[in-house]
């Protein structure tokens, strides 16, 4: 393995990464906002 | 080689509707609550979530509890000697593929669980203390919505980037190269593709936030649909054959993934106008090619699978490129080979045609 390969695995984990913490953001930001603005 | 600026500029727009599209179950969770005037948070007012498996279901239960371990293995084997059975692997299923097909069903098995459970049990509450079931009090239909949308939807980028970002296809090549289409080509994957499969981890963060049994559900059902969907059994034609199935047909094939519009996606050509490998990305859901207009329906199946610049790789290239690299001259996989071997061959051969390639990139962009 070479130092492209490890360049284009890092690229790729970043691009996996993103992908999955974007969604977790929205959704788990989203759920704490139901519960604050629902909040008696 | 580098992304092409319209597609590049599609794609941006495509994320950005897909931040409103993870959203929705949550704003129609915050709507009905709204409604409701109910806060079950409060008190932890909410009933657990539990759900039985319908009664003509129950001899699947075992396999449909444990469907992330042996479950989803034994039903793979069942419907894949099933297959076999009917002879609908031809004789493509030649002794290489046969070993690349089972050795990438069989060692994921094994490699895949203690890296998911070092994520799930050691990585999430060190990242997130405290906060474990912290949405036990989201409804079992809510959560159901929110799992589908999020797992479903970030496989559908997660898949479509490995097609459309140059740099990345080599990682999902192995899951095309195959001259055929069968229950084996679900799982049919480099570990690497597969180990960073993001929806994963999503799907795993939301269990440990509280969504476990919406989880296990969809789970079920997505692995039924993706697994029907990879097969060479075409559960759909009498959709498509009877007229009073027609409408019924209509809404699942832009609802799911089918037989017909998966197929399509393995095809290994586009000028028949039913194949569209660089596009059909959905895995459950084939809606998410609907809204962002990269699927076609044609209710017919290709005659040819897998990929014009396949080159028989050995086993252990299309398992573990890139740490294990082809001897084959001028393979994808090997040491200096092309990243998409396809549009080299595409714009050498025909000159004066639009290459192929860019041809679907304009029938989605269309």
């Amino acid at each position: 393995m070479t130092l492209t390969d490890v360049n284009i695995i890092s690229k790729k984990i970043l691009v996996g990464f993103l992908i999955f913490v974007v969604p977790l953001i929205i959704i788990g930001g989203g759920l704490l906002l139901v519960k604050l603005l629902l909040n008696k | 080689m580098a992304l092409d600026k319209v597609l590049a500029r599609k794609i941006g727009k495509d994320i950005s509707v897909s931040l409103f599209i993870y959203a929705l179950p949550v704003v129609a969770l915050f709507t009905y609550f709204a409604i409701k005037g109910q806060t079950p948070w409060v008190n932890n007012t909410h009933q657990p979530a539990n759900v039985d498996v319908p009664a003509v279901f129950k001899f699947l239960e075992p396999a449909l509890k444990n469907i992330r371990s042996w479950g989803f293995f034994v039903i793979v084997l069942v419907l894949g000697a099933i297959e076999f059975a009917l002879g609908l692997y031809d004789n493509k299923w030649t002794k290489s593929e046969r070993k690349i097909d089972i050795v990438c069903f069989l060692a994921p098995k094994f490699l895949l669980p203690p890296v998911t459970a070092f994520f799930s049990l050691k990585l999430l509450p060190f990242v997130l203390p405290g906060i474990a079931n912290e949405f036990s009090w989201v409804p079992f239909w809510a959560g159901f919505f929110i799992i589908a949308v999020a797992d479903d939807l970030t496989q559908y980028w997660y898949h479509r980037l490995h097609h459309q970002v140059p740099f990345l296809w080599r990682f999902h090549r192995t899951h095309h190269s195959a001259p055929y289409m069968g229950m084996a080509m679900a799982s049919r994957q480099n570990f690497i593709y597969t180990v960073f499969f993001s929806q994963i981890y999503l799907t795993a963060a939301l269990v440990y936030l509280g969504l476990g049994v919406p989880a296990l559900v969809v789970t079920v059902i997505k692995s039924f649909i993706t697994l029907s969907a990879h097969s060479s059994i075409a559960w759909d034609k009498p959709f498509y054959k009877y007229k009073a199935l027609r409408p019924v047909a209509w809404v699942l094939e832009r609802l799911i993934s089918t037989p017909a519009t998966h197929q399509s996606h393995h095809a290994d050509t586009v000028g028949d106008g039913v194949g569209n490998y660089k596009g059909n990305f959905g895995n459950m859901f084939f809606l998410w090619d609907v809204i962002f207009k990269t699927g076609i329906i044609t209710r017919r199946y290709p005659q040819t699978f897998g990929i014009k610049f396949y080159k028989q790789e050995e086993w252990y290239a299309q398992f573990l490129w890139p740490i294990f690299k082809s001897k084959v001259a001028g393979s994808e996989l090997s040491a200096n080979g092309p990243e998409v071997g396809d549009e080299i061959e595409a714009q050498e051969s025909e000159e004066s045609e639009i290459p192929i390639h860019q041809q679907s990139y304009k029938e989605a962009l269309a």
